[in-house]
């Protein structure tokens, strides 16, 4: 299967990108859903989507220590002006759905199951 | 005994690169900012992935740490070829067991902590799965000092 980029996920699924466009490019290899930031830089992979309700600048620190490929706030949560131009700083883009965590889960698990890679 | 290993380390790390960090409490809208620095001077030195990763995740933890159970810290580095050490120590309400601590899950973190999404008890866990070497030394009210010694 050929690769997913977050602007694929961005128009398949969407969402509306805030912030950190510059990234849009990026391979998603697979998903990470945590709302403990612990739990996430402990366990997501490199090039996860990070699903999160979060919108404090933390989340932006986390995902660049961690490599992920982008950040969805599910829920019609909006990103802290600081998340944003964190999100622009470091090239990782900051995504926003009105869809509660369960409902975007669903999309992205059929839209990315079949990827070998996820 | 005791101080002729402490001497000899202390020679040892004479040798390698340092850098250090001053770490205010409270200061959450930096948490990340050391960890994020040293995976950028590790990614250019020849440090596999998987080691960048695991110390890049323990300072993260250790900052984060300080910046919110302590009045103040400091965050010292030191790596070569064959290792990295990293020494944390800070002024704050301690710990008041540190095994106890140690256990995934437990927590002292007030509710603006958890609102953030930290304080869920992973962190000395988080380090503890990524360190080779985890020492860890505390006195309530005075603080508490870390050491971790990565072999890479």
């Amino acid at each position: 299967m050929e690769q997913i980029t977050v602007e694929n996920l961005a128009e398949k699924l969407n969402l509306e990108c805030l912030g950190g466009k510059a990234g849009l490019h990026h391979t998603v290899k697979g998903v990470y859903i945590s709302d403990l930031l612990s739990d996430v830089v402990g366990h997501a992979r490199e090039s996860d989507v990070w699903v999160t309700l979060h919108t404090h600048v933390n989340i932006v620190a986390v995902a660049t220590l961690k490599n992920l490929s982008a950040i969805i706030i599910t829920g019609g949560r909006v990103p802290d002006k600081e998340t944003i131009a964190a999100c622009d700083a470091q090239q990782i883009p900051v995504l926003v759905t009105q869809h509660s965590t369960f409902h975007l889960a669903g999309q992205l698990y059929r839209l990315l199951a079949s990827n070998e890679e996820f | 005994m005791v101080f002729s290993i402490s001497q000899a380390f202390v020679r040892y790390i004479r040798k390698m690169e340092k850098f250090s960090f001053q770490i205010s409490g409270g200061d959450y809208q930096n948490i990340g900012y050391v960890s994020n620095t040293i995976k950028k001077i590790l990614n250019t030195r020849k440090i596999s992935a998987v080691n960048s990763r695991r110390i890049a995740v323990s300072i993260f933890e250790v900052e984060t740490n300080i910046i919110l159970y302590a009045r103040r810290g400091t965050i010292e580095i030191e790596l070569d070829n064959s290792s990295v050490v990293v020494a944390a120590n800070d002024e704050g309400k301690g710990i008041e067991n540190v095994w106890l601590a140690m256990q995934e899950g437990y927590t002292t973190a007030n509710e603006e902590i958890r609102r953030l999404g930290f304080g869920a008890g992973l962190g000395l866990s988080n380090i503890n799965n990524n360190a080779d070497i985890l020492w860890i030394s505390s006195k309530v009210n005075i603080g508490t000092c870390l050491i971790l010694v990565f072999l890479i």
